[in-house]
């Protein structure tokens, strides 16, 4: 069992790995009702294709992960939800591009409901009626999906990001490709991801570690160290990017730009790459930060709103910066925001940078409130081989000489993707 | 054991209600100020509207917006929020901040304090020019608030369910957009708005809530009564809501969209609201038919129908209202309006089984027992008590919701009226504002 002890954040965090393969996180919240697990499968909707120690080469369809998610949920007589209902615990799941996650809030009832969650996760029945009843659901989340302008923006800017990397795909996959999914793609993706030894436990709230740990071990006492051995492929993903102007049209109020840059440095060590998603966000708050000039002159100008946002995402095998925005003046907006891109390593400022850190460590704190917000960010930082209650250090340790850096090789004069959502007339 | 920390209640020499909840295990204190404005006509509700937009712009001291940003950024990023609300007929303009606990941070300024004096700032000193906002600081809120105004269209869920709002409600003060409108907004300034809002000060009940680490609950409220000081008299009521129980005419609306889905949302009334004996039983009412996904409708359109992915209700308590939201094929419309039509029925003819009414009770146990675990829903909780005259302790909400009864529940079912259909459906017209 490893234990430490975060003391200038007031954490406590114990982590063990089971005999069975599973691994077990505890964050001890003695002070909240809430008692919150998340049963975290290492797969996600990028992993679409394996290979097995035969050397065998699975595919599966895109959405295939999801529909997993949802098909769980189905898999006997009875109501899985019920079970939790009962119990007074609150169920649900969802499917990320790296994970796929299952989780229940409960006051009362902990054990009982954990015992619920790993008993409908880990049986599954795939039942062809019921598969085909689950597909209309889906097709019906996807349709929702779909009239969402912000689901769209991002949806459109991936697929002019990549070439390869699945992740271009929705993770609901489409309408097409999960009429494709039957019983035996289901069988044959559950065998190869739905192991022990590729799931984290994470549990948050008033939790006796030793209690916990007991527990987990005995229920799973009958499980050997059942070792799967498959490896994951992903399609080798060239430079630069695919589309680099793309445009639809919906029924919306105003015009939305969204920009994307693509990270596709990969690192083998990886708390290099927890230090690149950092840096990438704050040379971004440094550039566009409403503390400073460039936000106020393209608000001034009626060139974004409130609602301009801007992040770098850090997925397992790449990341990439989104830049969205809500003008009527499309083309100025675009134009403008790459240029101050482009000219922003000639007014760096030192007591920029310095703000810019202590906002990062006033969200940091901020985001260790919600029990389900620090649990995604644990999990996101568990893929990446890190512990999220180191990462103060390492804002603490930036320097302003590593923001520029990764400002040059992010941004200066990097290709870009434009999408464009203009507003259908009547 | 329930881990739970009440308010604590003070009022400023110039009747300023405080209520503080001392809570260390949060990382951050949350400090909110609601001003409390009757929902009125078009011209009042759109001129409130404005006036946080048009302070959000700067303040005497922070005569930008950018200078408020900064001085946000020193403060380890602390988060503020500006907003305008409607809880029954009654339109709250908000304004909050959250910032880290002290104990978290290296630096020698007592944050906490930054943070209430920065709020005072905000809203009790503005930047005036001449008598009046800085005219450049109105165009901005005006340009703001209108777009916003006009981009409710944009989450097409929630615009069916104010639209459905607004038919179910024509004719009653709780059909008007918190926002208001663009006519409204249009005229918002012609006459002084600054002195329009020195009005609202005076007059309208303005709810401090401080959640988070604050020991010496007498300091802090001293620290507020010294810095929250201005002349306020004849205070309006903290509520306004008018119950409508009858009159109903049933009423079926539709509009067509670009989209690929069918959006609907089903319109009921229900005159139960906090202060009557049945709202325990309303809110299990509620779970019932639809706050879960246990729930009748869910069960039925979804798990055993495959005709939707999300179908749920929501309950607006201080007007009585409960919608029903789903989004849908169009070819499955008139089996969905049947579905729901049938299960209000099975409610008030009490065809509902008791596991139904025993785990209802114990997820919403659940609710209300995480509620105390989230800063932010510890005061939305508490100020809708506050609004209805109902300051129910935690304890006493979750014992209440034990004992509710079947017959009681069937009871409220007798009372709900089904009024309105309101739709959204997939065709070429475009909607107008």
């Amino acid at each position: 069992m490893i234990y430490k002890k975060f003391k200038e954040i007031d954490e406590n965090y114990y982590e063990k790995s089971l005999k069975s393969g599973l691994r077990v996180i505890l964050i001890p919240r003695s002070s909240y009702n809430k008692k919150y697990a998340v049963l975290s499968v290492n797969v996600g909707s990028v992993d679409l294709k394996l290979k097995d120690n035969n050397n065998i080469i699975y595919g599966f369809p895109p959405g295939t992960a999801h529909f997993m998610e949802h098909i769980l949920f189905e898999n006997r007589e009875g109501s899985i939800i019920d079970d939790f209902s009962q119990l007074g615990s609150s169920v649900n799941a969802y499917t990320s591009f790296n994970n796929t996650n299952y989780y229940f809030n409960a006051t009362d009832n902990f054990y009982k409901s954990l015992k619920c969650l790993f008993s409908f996760v880990l049986n599954p029945h795939f039942d062809q009626n019921k598969i085909e009843h689950e597909k209309s659901v889906i097709k019906q989340e996807i349709n929702m999906y779909e009239d969402s302008p912000s689901w769209q923006s991002f949806h459109q800017l991936l697929q002019g990001l990549y070439y390869e990397y699945p992740i271009k795909y929705n993770i609901a996959g489409t309408s097409q490709s999960v009429d494709q999914i039957n019983q035996e793609i289901l069988q044959d993706f559950f065998n190869k991801y739905y192991n022990l030894d590729n799931m984290n436990l994470i549990v948050i709230g008033d939790i006796n570690h030793e209690k916990l740990f007991d527990w987990l071990t005995d229920k799973f006492s009958d499980f050997g160290s059942e070792h799967i051995d498959f490896q994951k492929i992903y399609p080798e993903e060239p430079n630069g990017v695919r589309i680099k102007k793309n445009e639809i049209a919906m029924s919306i109020s105003r015009p939305i730009i969204t920009l994307g840059f693509k990270e596709n440095r990969c690192f083998n060590d990886q708390r290099k790459i927890v230090r690149q998603d950092m840096l990438s966000n704050m040379v971004l708050e440094m550039i566009f930060g409403k503390s400073n000039d460039n936000y106020h002159s393209l608000y001034d100008k009626n060139l974004i709103d409130e609602n301009f946002t801007f992040n770098f995402l850090q997925e397992k095998n790449t990341g990439f910066v989104k830049i969205y925005g809500e003008t009527s003046h499309i083309n100025q907006s675009i134009n403008s925001i790459v240029d101050i891109i482009n000219n922003w390593h000639r007014k760096i400022n030192k007591d920029d940078f310095e703000i810019v850190k202590h906002k990062y460590i006033g969200r940091y704190f901020r985001s260790l409130n919600s029990l389900e917000a620090l649990s995604s960010q644990v999990i996101k930082y568990l893929n990446l081989g890190q512990n999220y209650f180191d990462l103060i250090n390492i804002i603490e340790n930036i320097s302003l000489n590593d923001i520029i850096d990764q400002y040059n090789k992010l941004l200066l004069d990097q290709e870009q993707v434009e999408v464009i959502i203009r507003k259908i007339s009547k | 054991m329930l881990k739970t920390s009440k308010f604590y209640q003070y009022k400023t020499d110039n009747e300023i209600d405080l209520y503080i909840n001392y809570n260390s295990k949060f990382k951050t204190n949350y400090i909110h100020l609601d001003i409390i404005r009757p929902l009125s006509d078009e011209a009042e509700v759109s001129k409130n509207a404005l006036i946080p937009y048009i302070l959000y712009r700067g303040s005497k001291e922070y005569p930008t917006n950018q200078a408020i940003s900064r001085r946000l950024d020193q403060l380890y990023g602390a988060d503020l929020n500006v907003s305008v609300a409607r809880r029954g007929e009654n339109q709250i303009l908000r304004f909050s901040i959250e910032i880290i606990n002290d104990r978290y941070h290296y630096g020698s300024e007592n944050l906490k304090q930054a943070a209430v004096d920065f709020l005072y700032e905000l809203i009790f000193n503005p930047l005036i020019v001449e008598g009046e906002f800085k005219k450049a600081h109105i165009n901005k809120g005006q340009d703001f608030l209108k777009e916003k105004i006009l981009a409710m269209k944009n989450d097409k869920n929630n615009y069916v369910m104010e639209r459905c709002y607004q038919e179910m409600c024509r004719g009653e003060r709780f059909s008007l957009y918190p926002l208001g409108t663009l006519r409204g907004l249009k005229k918002a300034n012609c006459d002084n708005l600054y002195y329009y809002y020195q009005q609202v000060l005076e007059k309208s009940p303005i709810e401090i809530f401080a959640v988070g680490d604050i020991k010496s609950r007498k300091d802090f409220f001293q620290y507020i009564n010294k810095k929250y000081v201005y002349k306020r008299n004849k205070l309006l009521p903290l509520n306004n809501t008018v119950i409508k129980t009858g009159g109903f005419q049933f009423k079926e609306k539709e509009e067509e969209d670009r989209i690929n889905q069918t959006k609907l949302s089903a319109g009921i009334r229900i005159p139960v609201t906090r202060s009557h004996p049945l709202y325990f039983a309303l809110i299990v009412y509620n779970g019932i038919l639809g706050g879960f996904s246990h729930s009748k409708l869910f069960t039925e359109v979804r798990e055993e129908r495959g005709l939707a992915y999300y179908i749920n209700t929501r309950l607006e308590s201080t007007k009585g209202l409960i919608l029903i939201n789903a989004g849908i094929d169009m070819l499955d419309y008139q089996i969905v309006k049947n579905i729901i039509t049938k299960n209000l029925k099975e409610m008030s003819q009490g065809q509902f089984d008791d596991d139904s009414i025993r785990w209802t009770k114990q997820k919403l146990i659940n609710r209300y027992k995480n509620l105390s675990d989230n800063n932010h829903s510890i005061v939305d909780a508490f100020l809708l008590g506050l609004i209805n005259g109902k300051q129910d302790s935690l304890n006493y909400v979750i014992n209440s919701i034990a004992e509710v009864k079947k017959d009681e529940i069937i009871e409220v079912a007798k009372q709900a009226k089904l009024t309105t259909y309101f739709l959204l459906k997939p065709g070429s017209v475009q909607h107008d504002l």
